[in-house]
């Protein structure tokens, strides 16, 4: 028996294994930094794919061609409107049985790196679905753009497509960039769906322990603060992006929000640089 | 993981001294083989009032607690993904299997009724400590390690087995034969802790490891070897005949050894609940005496694949 710290409460006694907890999160077993290697690289993957599909979506979105408008449509109501968990579940378990051939087999070769099938839908389902929500973010972004800046770039003689690299989309990043770092957060978070399709992600590793242990608070707390540590990481890394994007500009000097105001959600609602 | 018979003696000791305290004649010595829990149950239904019907054999009465009376029914934690023993009717609502009738034959000897309430395995034995429900009953093998959680009362003996595609094409009968190939099995389970011992003596030896892939659910484990992403799928030795023998799977698969012994399967109740076991351990007792264990066991086709205790 692991001795346990016993915390006198006003009530029934908490049993808390400190020593199991201490041991958890401080020396990590390899299944846990594998874990934690495949939280973090899904994360990442899920969500560059999903800022890409959402882009195009919005170009469609706001296009001419009745068909990309469409598409740009149904897409973003279907993947908005419906689970995560069942996406994941039609992306791994169903497709075989819709296409009869399995995208997702036990290894997947991407020379020089190979994955499993199962991360490999795990990260398409997010970025399917990461891209759905990027979609009308970058749509937002796209219209907060005075479409003055479009029309005199188009009287300069630039084409549909120098005009959204060169004038439109650099602006609108402004915009689109700190709900695009909230989404990041949640990215981190919501990759511990991937568990049920059996991806040895952060979370299947705690659920893992606990099954292996009964000792549930401590695991899931430990796996906790492993979560509280990648976003508290990437609270400060966008901070000093929207900073960087903000220099120059007349709100710059209101978006500056401080670390523990935006980790406490403190942040002004329009600290993002809108309404000014 | 083994059956031990330190707790199968305390388990019947445990019921022993409970039915003594109840008043009931005297008893054998604890000491005494596992099956001895059997006379005093007998010896309860002697000094009990008659309330069966007068059928013909004396359904032994048992001392339910007050409790589960006056709620007027028994909750029990099932993971309901684990056929036969436990699964859902194409209804997706109606839970059937042989534990469903075990729970339900309590539950009709406690005179009340029988709810089921599914739960994930891998959390089962929290939810029943966190009361959510009075019992587990879930294929659930009686290991020392869950027995330091919740009490065991054991109902039957089963194995584990490895469901292969048919023909065998890798040849695998043991656990080591599964080095550097793929299994799907659930998480939370025995046959988990068995790959991952297996796997530990396979490092030691330095042969690759097996890539064990862990569900949630038991149909989900099954549903990767069927669609060829495992090269076996590790379940009960009455899971993987179950399997097998489907008739939508017919010629697909095949068992391709039973490599763990049966072992003990229990229903768990919470540590405290003494009197709840005493009286589960009465009502097991007359599902063996009067022959209802066995006709549930073959009614689900398992006589083969498990092993009665009496």
């Amino acid at each position: 028996m692991h001795p346990s710290v016993f915390l006198a409460a006003a009530g029934p006694t908490l049993h808390f294994d400190l020593d199991f907890f201490l041991d958890f999160v401080f020396h990590p077993s390899s299944a846990l930094i594998g874990g934690l290697a495949i939280t973090i690289y899904a994360s990442v993957i899920a969500q560059t794919v999903g800022v890409i599909l959402g882009t195009l979506s919005a170009l469609a979105g706001m296009a001419r061609n009745p068909v990309l408008r469409a598409i740009s449509g149904i897409y973003v109501w279907f993947f908005r409107g419906t689970p995560l968990l069942v996406q994941m579940f039609l992306v791994y378990f169903g497709t075989p049985y819709l296409l009869g051939v399995d995208l997702f087999p036990r290894e997947l070769n991407f020379d020089p790196v190979s994955l499993r099938g199962a991360v490999v839908a795990g990260i398409v389902a997010l970025a399917i679905n990461e891209g759905a929500y990027m979609s009308e973010i970058v749509r937002a972004g796209i219209l907060s753009v005075d479409t003055g800046q479009a029309e005199a770039a188009k009287s300069l003689g630039m084409t549909y497509g120098l005009t959204m690299r060169r004038i439109v989309l650099p602006q609108a990043l402004r915009v689109i960039v700190p709900p695009l770092g909230n989404e990041f957060n949640n990215m981190l978070k919501t990759t511990s769906l991937m568990s049920v399709i059996a991806v040895e992600e952060l979370f299947r590793v705690a659920q893992a322990a606990n099954s292996a242990t009964f000792k549930s608070f401590e695991a899931f707390l430990g796996i906790a603060l492993y979560y509280l540590a990648l976003t508290t990481i990437w609270s400060i890394l966008q901070g000093a992006v929207e900073r960087r994007l903000g220099e120059g500009t007349a709100a710059s000097a209101d978006t500056r929000v401080g670390l523990v105001a935006r980790l406490l959600g403190l942040a002004r609602p329009n600290s993002a640089g809108l309404g000014r | 993981m083994r059956p031990t018979s330190r707790i199968l003696g305390v388990v019947a000791a445990a019921g022993l001294l409970a039915a003594a305290c109840s008043g009931t004649a005297a008893s054998p010595s604890p000491s005494s083989a596992p099956t001895s829990a059997a006379p005093a149950s007998q010896s309860a239904a002697a000094s009990a009032p008659a309330s069966e019907a007068p059928s013909a054999s004396a359904a032994p009465s048992i001392a339910v607690p007050a409790a589960i009376t006056s709620a007027g029914k028994l909750v029990w934690c099932v993971d309901v993904s684990y056929p036969p023993e436990e699964s859902y009717q194409a209804d997706g609502t109606t839970a059937e299997g042989s534990d469903i009738d075990i729970a339900n034959e309590v539950g009709k000897r406690f005179g009340v009724t029988s709810e089921i309430d599914n739960t994930g395995f891998d959390g089962i034995i929290p939810a029943l400590l966190a009361k959510k429900c009075d019992l587990i009953i879930s294929g659930m093998n009686d290991t020392p390690k869950r027995a330091e959680q919740v009490d065991f009362v054991d109902y039957l003996k089963v194995g584990q087995g490895l469901l292969v595609p048919a023909g065998n094409p890798k040849g695998i009968k043991t656990l080591a034969d599964l080095s550097g190939k793929a299994v799907a099995v659930q998480l939370g389970t025995t046959n988990k802790d068995a790959l991952d011992a297996a796997n530990k003596d396979l490092a030691a030896a330095g042969k690759p490891k097996i890539d064990i892939q862990t569900f949630e659910q038991d149909t989900d484990a099954f549903q990767q070897l069927a669609l060829g992403r495992v090269d076996a799928y590790s379940g009960d030795s009455p899971v993987c005949a179950y399997y097998a023998a489907k008739p939508d799977n017919a010629g697909k698969f095949e068992v391709g050894g039973n490599p763990i012994e049966p072992a003990p399967i229990g229903i768990a109740v919470r540590k405290e609940d003494s009197d709840l076991k005493t009286a589960v351990q009465a009502a097991i007792d007359g599902m063996y005496a009067d022959g209802t264990m066995k006709s549930i066991v073959a009614k689900w086709g398992m006589t083969d694949a498990v092993v009665l205790l009496k």
